[in-house]
């Protein structure tokens, strides 16, 4: 790998974003906020349908 | 609350993540309802970054059901993530978790006072630090390769494989994959350890997932960012040769570095 080869620092996948926002990060108490048992399957329900639309983006 | 039609005008505020007593500017911020300006409530010397959303769509009942929609979900957690990383350019920030919304300012308040000393030493840690995220993809076909061209046990099987009669060419060329793939794991597994090493050697904090691939993510000084990089350049040609190639992504505010429970 060379410094131009180097991936797009910017080009964000969702499946990074996800995996962030959803499973990471300070939780508080809100007054509203997801269940952590909600938010586990919620992320799993969202990492299986990511994974396979990035499989197939990378498998053309 | 249920969403409902009483919920329609009723408005809440989503928080972001939270900083120090410096307020970045905001001023043309959208928040996540696409509209409302993001704004900082501050107590105490720590400042919450906050936009109003209508409970309709982030109330509780709401909000559970939007979830299951995707490009609502993807819009909301790009928003959520540009928004902090405009303050990351000019403050520490530790990011909250998708999905945290106060009905009143006040709340919001008290919850960063009683937290505040510990609020106050985690942004000092994250001071001038960044994460980034290092993910090892395996090309196992060219890692094979690699592995039959320098491994003698291997080359002996495939010499066998192509030199033995018939029944024991057979039960060589199976041995040889079995003993590849063996082999290859290993190996991809090792190199993918060695390089998480060399990448932490130079970040206060790291931390990896489980799985032979390296999914890590590193906590890194400013200061120490052109070294960070360059052992991902290194470790990136080493791989390259024998098939493991290594993406980047970043700079993420912190996710990865902050406590993820409530005390």
């Amino acid at each position: 790998m060379t410094t131009t080869e180097l991936p797009a620092e910017r080009s964000i996948t969702l499946v990074e974003l996800v995996d962030r926002l959803l499973d990471k990060g300070v939780v508080v108490s809100g007054d509203i906020t997801i269940a952590v048992a909600d938010i586990d399957l919620i992320h799993l329900g969202l990492r299986a349908l990511l994974s396979s639309v990035e499989t197939m983006e990378r498998n053309p | 609350m249920a969403a409902g039609p009483a919920d329609a005008a009723q408005r809440g505020y989503y928080v972001y993540g939270l900083i120090g007593p410096d307020v970045p500017p905001l001023a043309d911020v959208r928040g996540v309802d696409g509209a409302s300006p993001v704004f900082v409530v501050e107590q105490d010397g720590v400042g919450a970054i906050v936009s109003e959303v209508p409970l309709d769509e982030f109330g509780e009942g709401a909000l559970q059901q939007k979830l299951e929609e995707l490009p609502w979900v993807e819009e909301k957690v790009r928003t959520h993530e540009s928004v902090l990383e405009r303050v990351a350019q000019d403050a520490a920030v530790l990011p909250l978790r998708f999905g945290t919304i106060y009905r009143s300012l006040d709340r919001l308040r008290s919850l960063l006072a009683e937290r505040r000393s510990g609020l106050v030493s985690a942004l000092e840690q994250l001071r001038g630090r960044r994460e980034w995220g290092v993910k090892c993809l395996v090309e196992k076909t060219r890692l094979a390769e690699a592995v039959e061209g320098s491994d003698a046990q291997a080359a002996e099987l495939a010499e066998d494989a192509k030199t033995k009669p018939p029944g024991s060419a057979y039960f060589a060329r199976k041995k040889l994959e079995r003993y590849v793939d063996e082999r290859v794991d290993a190996m991809a597994a090792r190199l993918a350890a060695r390089a998480h090493e060399r990448l932490a050697a130079v970040a206060d904090q790291a931390v990896r997932e489980d799985g032979a691939a390296l999914k890590g993510a590193y906590l890194v000084h400013e200061a120490r960012e052109e070294d960070f990089r360059r052992i991902l350049r290194e470790v990136g040609a080493e791989g390259e040769p024998v098939g493991l190639r290594f993406e980047l992504t970043g700079p993420w505010p912190p996710y990865s570095f902050v406590e993820s429970t409530t005390e």
